[in-house]
């Protein structure tokens, strides 16, 4: 080998290290899926679900469909019995409520109840796409009987079982705010009915003179989807779902709300 | 003088021939032969060569001038081939001489501690930067030192030091291997195919051999760089023949233009004893701890990825050599492994892979004329966990179970004139999941005077996988986890058929085409679920064609080689898609240049098409509980979504990133000053600054028809980055 062999590949690196990069052409169909999140409660008389299209390059789905069934149990094994049904053109846009993953999803209100214990599905088909489904078992309603922080930041507090629930996740709020979500929150997650946790002080300070315990009963597709996966810049990893066919989650969720009794 | 194999009758070249009488030496060329010193009468004459036994004899010098011919018979060492070593450090041409003699099969190459120094990486002479530079093994990007060989997953090579495996072998991401360059003497490198006596990895082995010590004085080296502190030291003690050697590094940096604080460190140690003549106990220790924690920009705390990874790998080896027909080898190891990875502000529930495992091999080697039978036992288990529960985990689910796993293996070797074949078979039974192996391997190698045309076929297993986001990798501590008693054992078919030629000592060129089917590959596509109950398996096959041509010596040296490959893998549902690492063609060549003057310059270029990617399909927003948001309680929301960003969604869509094309360059300068060596060097990776792409980024919006689509951000991959350094010996 000669010197004179550095030269062509001076040459080839200088030209292959001009090239700028170029983004890729966006290719149509790029998913067929549905985007579906649904989050069913006991103590509510509507049932709210988002859906829409997994495909970034067509977001509305044409020719929507959502069904609501629930499970019942006859003499041979478990079937699905329709509750609820939309088709394209009776959704509405329920501000507030599970309907702020996407913003050209459309947002449904089934004006139906459920029951805890039951397990429903929620089934959603569009024109052009895979119809996915997802199923959850209602939590059932529950009561917070005591609520009491003592002077060490101490928070004591017990509550009635929720029926399926998989999980309760705890919070101290302000009961009453002009800003929400200015204040980091503070919350715990427990798998049993009552709690002896000792809160940060900057959770008790950000709760105001008036703390307020919030009690989430969680069904464990809600919960999982809420406390996996992370958005972000770079390496943002997708939470745990449970739609199949599908990206999102249906679960079930049911609050219950106590002013603390400040023992200080 | 002409030395000429006994069985064969084949001249052997690289024959060291002494003459003590007239305190000379002599190595033989390609043709057996040397010119022995002027002599009258008789002359005695020590004939060494690895491979061979030495031979110490007298002749009679003819008074005709013609060629004295030896016979040089085959020794044991074929067979053994960590068993026995050499005293002295081999070159380049001698170990690869050495593995080419020694070993039959299709892709076994080796590469000394001088090779690996002379490829320019980050900061640190690395060994497993140094093996991507060999044909047949792709690299996907260059946060990843792993090695991707013939269409297999970085996950299908096992590492091995001293016998004992390495679970998590990598520093800085990946970036770079944990193996100090200064602690190890040779890397053997199995390429896709691998001898009977390996086994439980589908794609290849490293298996990296720790110096054995002085033999005389102390020697110390090390190096302080951007990177950190290395030290390496050596030497013999007085009694019992006893050397060791020790080493060490530290670094603790904030990688330049990014937000990482990163640490590691490792150890190595290595003891060799000869309480006889004809035994040989060596002790061999590795450790190694990464940590890190990647925060991204402004973000809140859950764009945070942490992790974090511990390596312990001992080994006790017996070796007895009885004679030159016989050699037995038993190695009694220990390998710990402790990985966790944290996504998000929390630390509470990270996913976990720990692996405990034990195990013993014994081997006997017995070597006859033209023939040779090699034969063994191994057996190995312990626990192996993979736990993910909660926030902040990669995977959720628990994995956990132990295994033991028993095999034997039989290598037979047969010389027929110039042909020489050497069928192999490995069966194992792996008892906790109740799964039989029967990995049956066959190479034959035809030899001529500079070339020989080798062929391998080969069947492997693995059930011991790593757990990978196929789509969407993360860097950081592997997550291993033993496939269930409900899931298959992956399995790897081959076939491989190479053309090796050389000139003289300097020269080596080969030309190599492979063909291989996957079974039952695990595959984890975790876009809807992040569940381990998500994994599934794969099917498929990859074929490719490699090329490489080295120089060995002299001021000028390296190698180029280029790989064309293409691999194709089917999933459950019978999609085909293309791996990350089915990189069509590429070029990575390493050119070193030494001056009289000290100064020693080497470039590194590696060129290749793009590697698959999926397009992400779109993006939501993520969600995290947040009381606060349930102060007014009038909807069954008490979650918010606006500072958390946007999560994806993959679509079955896959491309292509552009071109990669990098280069890296270092300069050393080498000052002798007594008895110190010192050299301070320079290094720029990605010299030309080359902006090339690891991956896209949905833009998050989603576009309205008629916006314009190109929707996609290219994440770029290391920028030029200089390092600057000093190694020094005494």
């Amino acid at each position: 080998m000669r010197l004179s062999l550095i030269g062509p590949l001076v040459v080839i690196a200088t030209a292959t290290a001009c090239g700028d990069v170029v983004s890729p052409p966006v290719q149509p169909g790029l998913s067929n899926q549905l985007l579906l999140f649904a989050l069913l409660t006991p103590d509510s008389a509507h049932q709210v679900v988002e859906v829409g299209s997994a495909d970034g390059a067509h977001p509305t789905p044409t020719g929507l469909s959502v069904r609501l069934y629930k499970q019942v149990h006859g003499a041979g094994t478990p079937s699905w019995a329709l509750v609820a049904n939309a088709q394209a053109g009776s959704f509405s846009y329920y501000l507030g409520s599970v309907c702020s993953f996407t913003p050209q999803s459309y947002c449904l209100e089934f004006p139906v109840d459920v029951e805890p214990g039951t397990t429903y599905k929620v089934e959603a088909s569009a024109a052009g796409h895979v119809a996915a489904s997802g199923t959850t078992r209602v939590v059932g309603n529950f009561q917070i009987e005591r609520a009491a922080l003592s002077g060490n930041n101490l928070l004591s507090a017990s509550w009635t079982e929720s029926l399926a629930a998989h999980r309760y996740m705890l919070g101290v709020m302000r009961h009453e705010t002009t800003c929400l979500g200015c204040s980091k929150a503070w919350y715990t997650e427990l798998a049993g009915t009552n709690s002896d946790v000792t809160i940060p002080q900057a959770a008790v300070d950000s709760a105001g003179p008036v703390p307020t315990l919030v009690v989430s009963a969680m069904d464990r597709h809600y919960h999982a989807f809420l406390t996996t996966g992370h958005g972000g810049e770079l390496f943002k990893v997708p939470p745990v779902q449970n739609v199949e066919d599908g990206i999102g989650f249906v679960g079930s969720v049911q609050h219950a709300i106590r002013s603390i009794t400040m023992n200080r | 003088m002409r030395t000429v194999d006994l069985a064969s009758g084949l001249p052997v070249g690289s024959v060291f021939l002494s003459f003590p009488d007239q305190e000379a030496t002599r190595i033989t060329d390609d043709r057996g032969l040397a010119q022995a010193p002027e002599a009258t009468g008789t002359v005695r004459v020590l004939a060494t060569r690895l491979g061979y036994t030495d031979m110490d004899t007298v002749v009679a010098v003819p008074l005709d001038g013609s060629a004295v011919e030896f016979g040089l018979d085959r020794s044991a060492v074929a067979l053994a081939p960590l068993t026995v070593e050499a005293e002295r450090r081999m070159t380049s041409r001698e170990l690869h001489r050495t593995i080419f003699e020694r070993e039959v099969v299709v892709g076994a190459v080796a590469m000394t501690q001088a090779e690996i120094k002379v490829v320019p990486t980050v900061g640190e002479p690395d060994v497993f930067r140094s093996l991507q530079a060999a044909a047949g093994v792709t690299s996907v990007s260059d946060l990843g030192g792993q090695l991707f060989v013939r269409g297999g997953d970085g996950g299908q090579v096992s590492v091995l030091v001293d016998g004992a495996p390495v679970f998590g072998p990598y520093h800085m991401f990946g970036m770079f291997g944990a193996f100090n360059a200064d602690a190890i003497e040779a890397t053997e490198f199995y390429k896709g195919s691998l001898p009977a006596r390996y086994g439980g990895s589908l794609s290849g082995v490293v298996a990296a051999r720790h110096r054995s010590g002085g033999a005389d004085q102390t020697r110390v080296s090390g190096g302080l760089s951007l990177v950190g502190i290395r030290f390496a030291a050596d030497g013999a003690l007085p009694w019992g023949e006893l050397r060791w050697m020790a080493a060490g590094r530290r670094a603790s940096v904030d990688v330049a233009r990014l937000n990482i604080p990163y640490s590691f460190h490792d150890f190595n140690l290595g003891l060799q004893a000869h309480p006889a003549a004809e035994h040989r106990l060596r002790l061999s220790v590795f450790a190694s701890d990464d940590d890190y924690a990647w925060r991204f920009g402004d973000a809140d705390e859950s764009a945070t990825l942490q992790s974090r990874w511990k390596n312990f790998a001992g080994s006790a080896n017996w070796s007895w050599v009885r004679g030159n027909r016989l050699a037995s080898d038993f190695t009694l190891y220990h390998s710990r492994y402790r990985g966790r990875m944290a996504i998000g502000g929390s630390e509470e529930s990270p996913t976990t892979s720990a692996i405990s495992t034990s195990g013993l091999r014994a081997s006997i080697a017995v070597r006859g004329q033209v023939s040779g039978l090699r034969a063994g036992l191994s057996i190995e288990g312990g626990p192996v966990d993979l736990v993910g529960t909660g926030t902040g985990g990669y995977m959720t689910g628990d994995a956990s179970r132990s295994y033991l796993h028993g095999s034997a293996f039989v290598e037979v070797e047969r010389w027929v004139g110039p042909l020489r074949l050497a069928p192999g078979i490995r069966a194992g039974v792996e008892t906790k999941a109740s799964r039989t192996f029967v990995e049956p391997r066959f190479s034959a190698r035809f030899r001529k005077k500079n070339f020989a045309l080798s062929a391998t076929l080969d069947r492997t297993y693995q059930f011991l996988s790593v757990l990978r986001d196929a789509v969407y990798t993360l860097p950081g501590a592997p997550m291993w986890f033993v496939h269930e008693t409900s899931q298959p054992a992956s399995v790897a078919d081959g076939a491989s058929v190479a053309l090796d030629l050389w000139r003289g000592d300097d020269w080596t060129a080969s030309l190599a085409g492979w063909a291989r089917r996957f079974r039952d590959v695990p595959y984890w596509r975790a876009d809807t679920s992040r569940e381990f109950a998500a994994l599934e398996f794969s099917n498929g096959a990859a074929r490719g064609f490699e090329a490489m041509v080295q120089r060995h010596s002299g001021r000028v040296r390296g190698w180029v080689s280029y790989q064309w490959a293409r691999v194709r893998l089917t999933d459950a549902e019978a999609a085909n898609f293309h791996p990350p690492w089915d990189r069509r063609h590429e070029v990575d060549g390493t050119l070193a240049l030494t001056l009289p003057s000290g100064v020693e310059a080497s470039l590194r270029v590696v060129i290749g098409t793009g590697t698959p990617f999926w397009f992400p399909a779109t993006s939501y927003r993520k969600a995290v509980y947040d009381p606060f948001f349930g102060a007014a309680l009038t909807s069954p929301r008490l979650f918010h979504v606006s500072n958390a960003g946007e999560v994806p969604v993959w679509s079955q869509v896959q491309g292509r990133v552009p071109l990669y094309a990098r280069y890296d360059a270092t300069v050393r300068y080498r000052i002798r000053w007594g008895g110190w060596e010192i050299v301070p060097f320079a290094s720029v990776v990605n010299l030309a600054d080359r902006r090339n792409v690891l991956l896209y980024d949905d833009l998050g919006g989603r576009p309205s028809p008629g916006d314009d689509p190109e929707q996609y951000l290219p994440m770029e991959q290391l920028p030029r980055i200089p390092f600057v350094g000093i190694d020094f010996r005494f």
